[in-house]
């Protein structure tokens, strides 16, 4: 993942949110809380996402396959139980998905 | 004008404050033994707001499919720490200890507070 | 299920199993029995619409009140998603000011203007401001689920 354009640092972390592996450009106290925000965040967005399921009927929006956080220098993406950090002007945010993607398989 | 001394009035007050629409904190009063600080009431003033957005929503959702109305739109959300709870309301909140919170009263000084401000 | 009518539901989980198969250990078993109790008390309280109780994973919600089963499913994951993100921006909030006094949470409390729902733990409770006591809920609450493991949170 750090070999493509814009990815700062990506980690993995188990589903009870357990920090697995990290690399990049942060300190590995940083990596460590950037999996467990990824964990949280995860959960929140599933959460919203069966309230929108539910209170719409519409179907398609669960289980969701990943999310982004947009900020103003870096953006922040998770798809699985994989994160990764992209700096904006650097990165592609669809093709970092696609590579998350992808890598989630492994 | 939010009289944020007067909601340090309430039992158990250890902050006071308010806050824009995006959270950011604008205005605050400490109390002297609190454990919180401006950096951390700028984070709380931000989860409130959130809170309370996401409960918009989840009342709107809510009254979209039941006959119980009475929940949209949300007036105020309150966040029952170990220690503390926070309770905001109309861009203002309070923190008290739980020992000593009356969430109704509080609810009531925030909300007449909101309308004065 | 009609709704005005009082009932204790205990839901499958989606792969079928019972609810009560879904308990790992005795711990969990003991903690529901005073849960149910719990449920069953703030359900009597004039004012209360509904009380239940759902589990962190999301799997299960049990409660006891005058809404339908599907009403009261819906409460359960709102309330559950809540839950969630209060514990995840106290753990934000320990993080930026270590030893504040929120961390872990014990519930939350959202205002509207007829009903305000109560959470504290994984049990909530729907309240009718004007026939019940949103503090003497909470603090029922708190006082009942006082030590509630946050574990499976």
């Amino acid at each position: 993942m750090l070999a493509v354009d814009g990815v700062r640092a990506v980690c993995r972390f188990r589903d009870d949110g357990a920090f697995v592996e990290g690399y990049g450009l942060l300190p590995e106290r940083e990596l460590i809380k950037l999996a467990h925000f990824a964990h949280e965040y995860k959960r929140i967005v599933q959460a919203n996402a069966d309230q929108l399921s539910m209170f719409t009927g519409v179907s398609g929006w669960t289980p969701p396959s990943g999310w982004m956080v947009h900020g103003s220098k870096v953006s922040v993406c998770g798809v699985a139980n994989l994160v990764c950090t992209v700096k904006n002007s650097e990165g592609n945010l669809t093709e970092v998905m696609d590579h998350l993607l992808e890598a989630s398989h492994y | 004008m939010v009289d944020l001394q007067r909601l340090m009035t309430l039992e158990g007050a250890q902050a006071a404050f308010t806050m824009n629409d995006r959270g950011e904190l604008q205005e605050h009063v400490l109390a002297r033994d609190s454990n919180l600080n401006e950096t951390a009431l700028d984070l709380l003033a931000h989860m409130c707001v959130a809170n309370i957005a996401i409960a918009t929503m989840q009342a709107r959702g809510w009254e979209a499919n039941s006959d119980n109305k009475g929940f949209y739109p949300i007036n105020g959300f309150t966040m029952i720490g170990m220690e503390w709870s926070a309770i905001s309301a109309d861009n203002i909140g309070v923190v008290v200890s739980n020992d000593k919170a009356d969430y109704e009263a509080a609810h009531r000084m925030l909300t007449e507070q909101g309308a004065a401000g | 299920m009609e709704i005005g009518r009082c009932a204790v539901t205990v839901f499958p989980d989606p792969g079928g199993a019972m609810a009560f198969a879904g308990f790992s250990n005795n711990h969990e078993r003991v903690q529901r029995i005073d849960v149910m109790s719990v449920i069953a008390e703030l359900a009597n309280v004039p004012g209360v619409l509904a009380a239940g109780e759902y589990s962190y994973r999301g799997d299960r919600f049990t409660y006891k009140g005058q809404v339908s089963d599907d009403m009261a499913r819906m409460a359960s994951i709102m309330c559950r998603a809540t839950t969630m993100s209060a514990h995840m921006q106290a753990d934000m909030l320990e993080e930026h000011c270590p030893g504040s006094g929120v961390n872990p949470p014990e519930g939350w409390v959202v205002h509207g203007p007829a009903f305000s729902v109560c959470n504290v733990a994984n049990v909530f409770c729907f309240v009718r401001h004007n026939e019940a006591s949103v503090n003497r809920i909470v603090a029922m609450m708190r006082q009942r689920l006082a030590g509630a493991s946050h574990d499976l949170v």
